[in-house]
């Protein structure tokens, strides 16, 4: 840290690196390489309650890092969040959002809201001005009703009936708005977002893996996870194996290696003791 | 930049040798606005209390802030400030103050006790 302190710090980001990197880039030296994931996270509401669904592939370049991520995070009994954009900032802000949200329930004695998980998250993002890349639908039930929410990175929030997003968002989107239809029923829309996730997770390369699922409602959470594993590997077709004197041994040599004995070391061992290979 | 000495130049004992190009390039966008966060923050909630609940309402809680700032030990001397956070509340809430750099987990800054009560009493 430059200059002297003079009163007690505060806590909070410190920019003091800033400079140091810029000078850095300046010099070519190369920075860290960001890996972007792709996702597709679609929810709806029907006549109980919502139904959410997210894929579970996470891809770093052209490789399939992990191929079991949750991308639906808890905020609350009530109130759950689905995460785009960089994983990291997904994962965090929502245990920031969640620990907020217990506290506040704590304070006031009753069930949280929806609009208060999204009103909180906004102004928090706000405050960052974007630079924390997430990219959340907050869907909840409360006793409002249920509400499902798009916040994006820089603060702008969005209330509507249904909404898909990430990299697959749009493929996802224009099935749900080909069939989607107020007051379905729990079946109908299941099988409304499955069909969604289905198209994006097919045709979408950073999207896959498996559909997870969740039904929402006033009185109950449905978990399905994998509600349908989508790309599931096939078994081998052939013996891949190569058999021995596939390679041909053009030619041996045998070389002698000199050693001198540096050391000896005559050790006893026991006729109880077990041998300890390293 | 801290003018606030009469003559506005900054001050070489407290900030260091100045130099024009560092004040031209910044560290980062946010740099800027989380210094003044705390402050823009309580004049939010003091226009917000003036429109709504009338003058008394934010000179009151500007005084209780004041007096909040006021007590306690001397200035090189660790201060929980539970009283600021009470007042602003923030005590309740969790964010990147209390994650990120937190002084009490990582303090690596030395206060000069003789520096930090010249300061505090404006000497210089």
């Amino acid at each position: 840290m430059s200059g002297i302190a003079f009163e007690q710090p505060a806590g909070g980001f410190v920019f003091d690196n800033c400079r140091r990197n810029d000078i850095l880039l300046k010099n070519n030296v190369l920075p860290g390489k960001i890996h972007k994931t792709g996702t597709t996270i679609a929810a709806i509401t029907y006549k109980d309650g919502v139904v959410i669904a997210a894929d579970s592939r996470c891809t770093a370049g052209n490789i399939i890092f992990d191929d079991n991520v949750l991308k639906i995070h808890r905020l609350s009994d009530n109130i759950y969040a689905l995460g785009a954009g960089t994983s990291a900032d997904c994962d965090f802000q929502t245990r920031l959002l969640e620990s907020q949200l217990e506290l506040l329930k704590l304070n006031q004695d009753r069930q949280v809201r929806v609009a208060t998980a999204v009103r909180k998250i906004q102004q928090h993002l706000f405050r960052y001005r974007g630079y924390i890349g997430a990219y959340l639908i907050i869907v909840g039930v409360d006793v409002t009703g249920s509400h499902i929410a798009t916040v994006h990175p820089h603060g702008s929030i969005a209330f509507l009936p249904f909404v898909a997003s990430g990299s697959g968002g749009y493929t996802s989107l224009s099935v749900i708005e080909d069939r989607y239809k107020e007051n379905m029923t729990e079946d109908e829309a299941k099988q409304l977002v499955r069909d969604a996730l289905y198209a994006s997770t097919t045709t979408d390369l950073y999207s896959g893996s498996k559909i997870n699922m969740f039904v929402l409602t006033k009185e109950k959470l449905d978990k399905f996870l994998p509600y349908e594993i989508v790309a599931a590997r096939t078994e081998k077709q052939a013996d891949y194996t190569l058999a021995k004197g596939t390679t041909e041994v053009i030619s041996t040599n045998v070389k002698k290696i000199e050693f001198d004995i540096v050391n000896e070391k005559v050790k006893a061992t026991g006729a109880h003791e077990a041998m300890e290979l390293a | 930049m801290d003018s606030s000495s009469y003559t506005g130049l900054p001050n070489k004992l407290c900030q260091g040798l100045t130099s024009v190009k560092s004040t031209l390039t910044t560290g980062h966008i946010l740099e800027k606005t989380e210094k003044a966060f705390i402050e823009k923050n309580d004049m939010f909630h003091h226009h917000m209390a003036r429109s709504v609940l009338g003058i008394q309402a934010p000179l009151k809680l500007k005084t209780e802030l004041q007096i909040a700032n006021k007590i306690g030990r001397l200035p090189c001397l660790p201060s929980s400030r539970l009283m600021a956070d009470v007042l602003r509340g923030t005590n309740e809430d969790i964010s990147f103050d209390d994650i990120l750099n937190n002084p009490r987990e990582f303090g690596e800054l030395q206060i000069d006790p003789h520096l930090a009560m010249d300061k505090r009493d404006q000497l210089f």
